[in-house]
């Protein structure tokens, strides 16, 4: 199972989801996609300009591999301290 | 005697314990540098609530301590960031830099203010009335971090 995270506005939007991901689900944009088509809602937070992604905590771009062992974080846009 | 550390707790933290705690621990150092950053008064916003993405948040702002190491010569960098709920004139943001000489902690402790306040991995939350909503960096702190690209 997939851990995703959502941080920052996208958090209003979903909690965190422990996941199983389809065969055809194995980079970063192919979840992003993914999970749009699952909630429009999310799937509108995700386009927004500034969102990051990070994959085991590395901070990571769309064509990254994922897998079942990963935890993926979507992050929108960085408020700094 | 060298030091190095970073906190981000939700807990709050005493700017003055932590500078002596700092100061004793940087022995040998000739200059240290303290900021304090406080929850600004801002019109109307009562808290404050900055998440983080746990481990991550710590990795990044050890890079932003490992860039000001490289760039100016410390024997000690302390930051120490809140998460969590606060109210307005509370204490949020610690940094401590004991250096040789004045120059470099003076402008270290400047360096890192500017990356936390832009680049770090955190959510800012402020509460106006019943409204919350998400506060992202100002164009000044932009320009802020940008004064260091060179």
């Amino acid at each position: 199972m997939a851990t995703i995270l959502f941080f920052g506005k996208l958090s209003d939007v979903s909690g965190a989801l422990t996941v199983d991901l389809p065969q055809d689900v194995r980079s970063g944009a192919a979840l992003k996609k993914w999970l749009g088509g699952r909630d429009a809602a999310l799937q509108a937070a995700l386009e927004q300009a500034g969102v990051s992604m990070a994959v085991n905590q590395q901070m990571a771009l769309g064509d990254v591999a994922i897998s079942n062992d990963d935890e993926i974080a979507f992050m929108s846009a960085l408020s700094g301290g | 005697m060298e030091c190095f550390s970073i906190t981000v707790s939700d807990s709050p933290f005493e700017p003055e314990r932590a500078h002596a705690d700092f100061r004793a621990a940087a022995l040998g150092a000739g200059a240290i540098v303290a900021f304090t950053g406080l929850v600004r008064p801002d019109e109307n916003v009562s808290s404050l609530t900055l998440s983080h993405y746990e481990g991550f948040t710590q990795s990044q702002i050890k890079n932003i301590s490992e860039q000001a190491r490289a760039r100016w010569e410390l024997s000690g960098l302390c930051i120490i960031h809140r998460v969590g709920n606060m109210v307005v004139g509370e204490p949020i943001v610690f940094v401590a830099s004991a250096s040789a000489h004045r120059r470099d902690a003076f402008e270290a402790a400047d360096f890192v203010m500017d990356y936390l306040k832009s680049e770090a991995p955190f959510w800012k939350s402020e509460t106006r009335g019943d409204m919350a909503h998400w506060v992202e960096p100002s164009a000044r702190d932009i320009d802020d971090k940008n004064r260091w690209r060179s």
